[in-house]
């Protein structure tokens, strides 16, 4: 394949079928993939052998041949005895413990029969046929588990409010989920995963649907599932393909909506007339809304979160930004910065609204102080928001500083109180569709420093020597000329990012 | 294979057991889930099992499987409504008959794959054990290693299209003479 465009198509189907096994492909995107899979028996080669990949890893990665020992060892021990019982007499269905080995249980739990000691009974009874048929068929009858729960930290406490059940794998329709510590994740058959951080309860209704009595829920739901809903006390979200979060507390209902978009319904029982119930709004990356038990709606102004949640129950540093507040008050105005404590590194994403993410301009990668500071994921939208104000608290002794991107002349803000290092960072541009579906930038984002760089941004700092508020302003704008050559100012360049990093730290020597 | 007889239900059982994972591969290639994949082999399986007296020994197992794989695909994907994402039946059809059937190459691609990880930068094979063999979403990769999502993505992309080439190298080289 050395033609450019057949090379292009090559590269395009290899980064399409990989996104069909992440679970992250979306509709049109399939579309595209049957589109190139019809158009070239290259292609379709290629597609087989990318395939082979994914299914002999998702197989076992030292896998060798299905054998029927390994068949077999899909099923634990138990269910192969319980597996033969059936096949004997008696009409009770099998539970398999994996996903995986569903679909090989009907061999399985026939091997079973016919290599562990059922050999004789299988070829002197004349009903064998029958039997395994009816074996079978109850095999496929059997109702596979509706989620499955796993601890993504050590010290997960979980159960169903059953005694005996500690950390029950087994999470079926109708059961209550009390997650007592720790950080537990929820995995349901249409591929949602949810993720469980104590105290949570929530009950299962559906494969679409969970209730959220308190605590919170972040969701990643795939391109296909379908409308997945997360219902609590005051709200319903409803997700449209994409990754959020809801927290669920007495004064009522937060969501936040990381990736996509969502549809939001209030129904708290306690609204009035001409109140908010049953209205629905739309909500879309970057934005988190506060809903009270009124039906009042709030914009969350920040969201927190660490480069490590994982290890969020472990002792950690203190956050050196401590908030970030912004001016702008509008009723429609739904956007929220993202606090990353701990956060900065290659890779890390710049904007709350893009995909975009930061990286040092060549390979040496980004300046080292930078990195594991706490940064504000800036709102890229922002950028044309002429008389933004923003304040940030820095909690203790600090540099802050403002990454501003080249295009941009400097604003008299920063000019004024901040010191320009000299050093510069870069950002790696993510394709993506603006709401008027304009479609930006062609490609993909890569890993790590020095590659696919899309602009520069040159890094300035303060020196604080105790705690403050520190008030920045709008972004610079370009100034460019129009065809009949007056200055205009309408081709902004992208939002500044804000990165702060305790004092002692770069005093270290090297830094 | 004329009639049920112990003998023959127990070969037929064997090249079944044998080759769940071809028929596996086979189905999530046209499918758009693992969870799909996984009920349709179910039901291929349970399918295959009630036509044995039909299977020839003289052909090909995979070949003839095959033909109801395809057929319990459509069955599948026409009950599963129209907000999943399926393959149409001409797209399917070619996708179907570009499989590879030759056995060697199949299994001289395993062998080249288990060498070719091992050959994987420690990022990559760390995110490919974790997401295959521990099962881990990629969100939990994304937090447990404090990387972005779209990073983990990127990762597994980067690692699948290493493995590819990888393989494509070893095969190559293989098949260079001496």
């Amino acid at each position: 394949m050395n033609d450019p465009n057949t090379q292009s198509d090559l590269d395009r189907l290899e980064q399409l079928a990989s996104e069909k096994y992440n679970g992250s492909l979306d509709r049109d995107g399939y579309a595209e993939l049957q589109r190139l899979l019809a158009q070239s028996g290259d292609l379709r080669t290629a597609y087989w052998q990318m395939n082979a990949i994914h299914a002999d890893l998702e197989w076992g990665l030292f896998g060798k041949e299905a054998s029927h020992d390994e068949v077999k060892s899909h099923l634990p021990e138990e269910d192969v005895v319980e597996s033969a019982t059936i096949g004997a007499s008696q009409g009770r269905s099998v539970k398999l413990a994996s996903r995986r080995s569903w679909g090989t249980a009907i061999a399985a739990g026939i091997a079973a029969i016919v290599l562990s000691g059922w050999t004789l009974w299988y070829l002197i009874d004349g009903e064998q046929s029958s039997q395994i048929a009816e074996l079978v068929r109850k095999s496929s009858d059997a109702a596979p588990t509706a989620a499955k729960l796993t601890s993504l930290t050590s010290n997960s406490r979980w159960s169903f409010g059953r005694p005996g059940d500690r950390n029950p794998r087994d999470f079926d329709y109708g059961d209550t989920v009390w997650v007592e510590e720790g950080l537990v994740e929820m995995r349901l058959e249409e591929g949602v995963v949810g993720q469980l951080r104590a105290p949570v309860i929530l009950q299962l209704l559906s494969q679409n649907r969970v209730r959220l009595l308190s605590g919170k829920i972040r969701v990643n739901a795939p391109a296909q599932a379908n409308r997945f809903t997360v219902e609590t006390p005051s709200a319903e979200v409803v997700d449209l393909g994409t990754e959020f979060s809801v927290e669920a507390a007495e004064t009522g209902t937060d969501l936040v909506v990381f990736d996509g978009k969502v549809d939001l319904k209030v129904s708290s029982s306690d609204l009035e007339e001409n109140s908010t119930a049953g209205r629905t709004w739309h909500f879309t990356t970057g934005q988190a809304v506060h809903v009270d038990l009124d039906g009042t709606l709030s914009r969350i102004m920040q969201v927190r979160s660490s480069a490590r949640p994982l290890e969020s129950d472990a002792p950690s540093a203190s956050p050196v930004i401590a908030s970030v507040v912004d001016n702008v008050i509008r009723d429609d105005y739904w956007t929220f910065y993202g606090i990353v404590q701990g956060g900065m590194a290659e890779d890390a994403q710049v904007y709350v609204d893009r995909p975009h993410e930061w990286n040092g301009l060549t390979e040496s990668g980004m300046p080292g102080y930078l990195v594991g500071g706490d940064y504000i994921k800036t709102f890229n939208d922002d950028k044309i928001t002429e008389d933004l104000k923003l304040k940030v608290t820095i909690s203790q002794p600090a540099v802050l500083y403002v990454l501003l991107d080249d295009r941009v002349s400097p604003p008299a803000w920063l000019t004024e109180s901040f010191t320009k290092t000299g050093d510069q960072i870069g950002i790696d541009e993510a394709p993506h569709v603006s709401k008027d579906h304009t479609r930006y930038k062609e490609g993909f984002i890569e890993v790590g420093p020095g590659n696919s760089i899309d602009s520069a941004y040159s890094i300035w700092k303060k020196v604080l020597p105790e705690a403050e508020t520190v008030l920045l302003g709008s972004n610079g704008t370009v100034s460019t000329r129009n065809k009949r050559g007056r200055d205009v100012r309408g081709i902004h360049a992208s939002m500044y990012g804000i990165v702060a990093v305790p004092l002692e730290d770069v005093e270290k020597p090297g830094l | 294979m004329t009639e049920a007889d112990p003998k023959s239900d127990e070969v037929f059982m064997q090249l079944l057991t044998r080759h769940q994972r071809d028929l596996r591969a086979f189905i999530i290639g046209v499918t758009p889930t693992m969870t799909d994949a996984d009920d349709i082999l179910q039901e291929v399986n349970l399918a295959l099992w009630k036509k044995r007296q039909l299977f020839d020994r003289t052909q090909v197992f995979l070949r003839w499987a095959f033909g109801f794989a395809v057929m319990e695909i459509r069955k599948f994907r026409n009950r599963s409504g129209k907000n999943k994402l399926w393959f149409n039946d001409e797209v399917l059809k070619l996708v179907a008959e570009a499989y590879p059937h030759d056995s060697q190459i199949v299994e001289q691609r395993r062998d080249a794959l288990s060498y070719c990880l091992e050959k994987l930068g420690a990022i990559e094979r760390h995110f490919i054990t974790e997401f295959y063999r521990n099962r881990c979403s990629a969100q939990s990769l994304a937090d447990s290693s404090g990387k972005p999502l779209s990073t983990v993505y990127k990762t597994l992309t980067r690692a699948r299209q290493a493995l590819r080439a990888c393989i494509e190298r070893t095969l190559a080289q293989q098949s260079r003479p001496v």
